[in-house]
This record gives C-alpha cells, structure tokens and sequence, in this order.
C-alpha cells in the first residue's frame, strides 16, 4: 500500500475540478506501482480500480460532454478518459463512508477515523493478532 | 511491550534514559577524554590507512585543501541495546567547488514506495528477507579529480608543516562519493546478470524462468527478496567477494523502520523513531491525546502574530514528515503543518506538537501488508 495526501498547486474553480486533479494523480500512482509489479514478475489478473466518491466526476470521466473549462482540466479529463477506455484502471462509485482516502484530504471525526484506519490494517500488532485470532 | 495510556512503562522508560545517558562528543578534544572514542577513532584511521585512502604530500602552490571533521555516532540495535561506538572522518565536502574538485554529484536514492510495494510481494508470496550492509562502501572508490585534504583533527602530528592528504580513494562527506559509489555497485550488479529497474534505479531484478530475485539498495544498505533461494546464495556469495559486507540476517530493522514477520504478513513500523522524538522533545511524560486536529481546524497564517522558532519547527515537522512512512494516519496534519515551514507560529507549533501527544499514545501503531492470495491494485482517491 501507498498513499499521498498533497495539497494541490492549482486552484480549483469547482470541486470537480480539483477532483479531476486528484483522480489525474491517483491514475499516475497506479500506473507506476503496475508497471513496477509487472517488470517483478506478477501482472494484475484485473483492471486497477480507483474508487472516487462523486458521481458528477464519474459520469463525466466516462461521458465527456464538452464543458467550457480550463486547459490544465481538459488534459486531465482527457487523461482520465483514456485510462478508462484502454481498460488500465476503472473508476468505480464508493460511498463517502467507505472512502479510505478521506483521512488524507481533511480533518474527520474520530469514529470515522478509526474504521478508516482498521480498514487500512494500520494500528497496533497486537490489535492484528487479535483480532485475526 | 504494552504503552499504557497514562504514561510509558517502566521498560519503556528505563530504554529511554538509556538513550539519553549516552552523550556523543562534538570535537575530537571531547572524544579523546574518554577510551571508547579514542579506540574509535584509531579503528577509523586504521581502516583509511589499510584502504590507502591519501598519500601525504606538500600542498602543491596554487591549491586549496577541503577541511575535515570527525563525527561520532552510537549505534544501537532496535531494543535500544549498544551495538558500537562508531567514528568517521568525513571531508567537508561544503568547501569544494564545482568544476575544481568535483563534477557530477546525482545518486538515486530508493522510493519508499518501492519498499512497500516489495514487502506487499513478499508478504503474499512467502518470499524471505535478507538485509545486508556495506562496510565504508565510498572508500573503495577510486578519485578521478584532484582533491587535497587537512590533516585529521586529533592526529596532525603525523604530519609536518604544509603537509596535506591527497586523496586517491572516495571519503565520506566529499560531493562525488555517493555517485562513485553507487556506479560502481550498479556496474557489478549488472555483471552478476541484474537488470536495473526502469521505475526505481535503486532496485535489480533477475529473473531465471519462474523464479525471480531482486535487491534494493539504500546508500550501503540493502534488501535482497525473492523466490530464487539458490540465486539468493549466489548472489550473496558474489557481493561478499567483490565488497565488504556485513550479512545482518532476517530484516528486522531498515532505514529506521522495524519490520516484524509471522505468516499473516509483514508489520512495519517506527516504535524507536517515536521514542526519540518524544524524548527529544521533551514529551516523554506528556499526557497522550487519541485525536490529532479539530475537523475545522481553520489553520492558517495569522498576519501579524509572533513567530515561533523556525529551525526547531523545521526539525520537528521533518521528522514528522519522515514519520508518516508507517504512518498515513498523520499524513493529513502533518502535510498541513508543514505548509508554514517558511514562518511558523504558535498555532502552528501547537498543532505539531499534538501530532506528538497522538504518537505517544500510538507508538506502536504501523501498517501490516497482509496476505490476500492476489496482487491487483485497489485505489482510493478523494479531493477536498
């Protein structure tokens, strides 16, 4: 596992947009820990899935209908697009709830950020033992 | 080892004063007080000596010598126990000049994200890890630049008026070392069949059929992995032969992470590093927090308002930083900490030094790569 919480150098004009950001990033993560197993020796018997909790951003990454945005968006949505269409990651719904991602981008309450972190299987070793035994 | 949670047992306790009581000499005056630093000191010179490191000559006109300083070190194993005391001589590489006395100066250094990507392959797939290091890995280098050195601290009267060290071979601290070093490792690797990766030039790889190997290289420590146990041995007998190394067995502690195994998956994390940061910091006996910031923290740079001491914010947000490698639960707080680096305030300190209450109260906490029979990649991604 890996993981990158960054704040973003642009500024967003809407939320989708700095989603588009985000996801463009992730896409790029993948792809490089991908090519690194594959050269090891294990390609992934499936596509790598990116879960994103915004269903605006999905539909549009998957149908671009032509919005009146900025260039650095186009050339993330068009990246992302691709991605999608060459069949190298998909970019499933996830419930906010269960979006592990979301101690990364801000400060969430503690229930939250617990079953976020047992999900992550971060804690402490005798927490693991225990709870597997 | 149990933390409980109004404060450090008494193990805990007893290792930390340990630490502390230990105190490194700064200048060679200091070292030469006590017996340790001294034998220390003669075992470092031995060793330059024995490698033919310099040859003393008259400083040609015209040239200016590099300085030199020796730096102590304590190294402990991960309990905390001694293992040696440890002194380098290490040029001051700060007063080269480019072009003079040095060129090309990039060496790669491994991503993090490679190890974790590796301890996750050799979780799922049973593999072994070996740890081995390099004994003084710069000074097996041969100098191609002209470069001229002080006469060690503590052991000038070796030499006489005007004499200097010209060096022949690499020294710690010098611009150049790291590269020379790192080239020439690479060169053997591949001349034992290694492939250098194309994502991560720190790691080899080579493959016998099915069966696949690969080491990864930290500066002079390394990690060999894989499924080949007999290349494994070849390998290993090669590296011995051709460079002097220590075999430092099953991988128990790298880079400063402590790395447990048992057959569910590989554990990692920073217990010690945390020890020493709370020591450090003074917050050995502080009351732990479990919750690391407000959900509205609103924390930003507030016109106006006194500074906090820059240099030791710094310090401690770097560590912080450093920390988060067996961490993303602070990920979050520490990348918003570490936004007003260039002038911190109070708010700020604050904020960090909660992150340190958190981690007292966590010091054990870590990541575990457990196994799940496949190898695919499952992402989130999120955007605030």
């Amino acid at each position: 596992m890996t993981w990158r919480s960054k704040k973003q150098k642009v500024v967003a004009l809407s939320s989708a947009e700095a989603e588009f950001r985000g996801i463009a990033k992730g896409i790029t993560e993948v792809l490089w820990i991908k090519k690194l197993i594959i050269e090891i020796g294990f390609p992934p018997q499936l596509p790598s899935q990116l879960k994103c909790d915004n269903k605006a951003v999905i539909s549009i990454s998957e149908n671009p209908v032509q919005h009146d945005r900025t260039k650095h968006v186009e050339v993330d949505r068009h990246f992302i697009k691709e991605k999608i269409e060459d069949k190298s990651i998909e970019l499933p719904f996830v419930r906010s709830e269960d979006q592990l991602a979301n101690i990364l981008t801000k400060a969430v309450t503690d229930k939250a950020f617990t079953r976020v972190l047992n999900k992550l299987s971060i804690g402490d070793l005798t927490a693991h033992l225990e709870g597997e035994c | 080892m149990k933390i409980t949670r109004e404060g450090v047992t008494d193990i805990a306790r007893a290792f930390l004063t340990f630490i502390l009581a230990e105190d490194i000499p700064k200048t060679v005056h200091e070292a030469s007080k006590k017996g340790e630093w001294r034998e220390a000191m003669k075992t470092e010179m031995e060793a330059l000596k024995k490698n033919e490191t310099w040859e003393k000559c008259i400083l040609p006109t015209g040239k200016k010598p590099v300085g030199c300083r020796w730096v102590f070190t304590i190294k402990h194993q991960a309990d905390g126990t001694i293992e040696r005391y440890k002194a380098r001589l290490v040029a001051k590489g700060y007063t080269q000049t480019y072009g003079i006395d040095y060129s090309e100066t990039f060496s790669p250094v491994v991503k993090i994200d490679t190890i974790r990507v590796l301890f996750s392959i050799a979780a799922n797939k049973n593999w072994p890890l070996h740890q081995f290091d390099v004994k003084n890995a710069f000074l097996h280098e041969d100098l191609e630049e002209e470069v001229y050195m002080e006469a060690p601290p503590g052991f000038s009267e070796d030499f006489q008026r005007n004499e200097v060290c010209k060096l022949k071979k690499a020294l710690y601290g010098l611009k150049q070392s790291p590269r020379a070093w790192f080239e020439r490792f690479t060169v053997a690797m591949k001349r034992y069949g290694y492939k250098q990766s194309n994502f991560d030039h720190t790691l080899f790889l080579k493959r016998k059929g099915d069966l696949i190997t690969s080491l990864i290289i930290y500066v002079d420590d390394m990690i060999i992995t894989g499924s080949d146990i007999e290349e494994i041995t070849q390998l290993k007998n090669n590296l011995f032969r051709e460079f002097e190394m220590n075999d430092l067995g099953r991988l128990k502690y790298f880079l400063g992470i402590e790395v447990l195994r048992s057959h569910k998956g590989i554990f990692i994390s920073q217990r010690k590093y945390i020890m020493d940061l709370l020591a450090e910091t003074g917050m050995i006996d502080c009351k732990p927090t479990y919750t690391l910031i407000q959900v509205n923290h609103g924390l930003k740079f507030e016109e106006g308002t006194n500074l906090v001491d820059k240099e030791r914010y710094q310090r401690l947000v770097g560590k912080l930083i450093y920390l988060s490698y067996t961490r993303p639960d602070i990920a979050y707080v520490v990348g918003v900490i570490s936004q007003f680096m260039h002038q911190p305030q109070e708010d700020h300190m604050e904020a960090s030094m909660r992150i340190v209450r958190y981690l007292k109260g966590t010091p054990g906490s870590g990541i575990m790569f457990q196994k799940h029979g496949h190898l695919n990649i499952e992402a989130y991604i999120d955007a605030d």
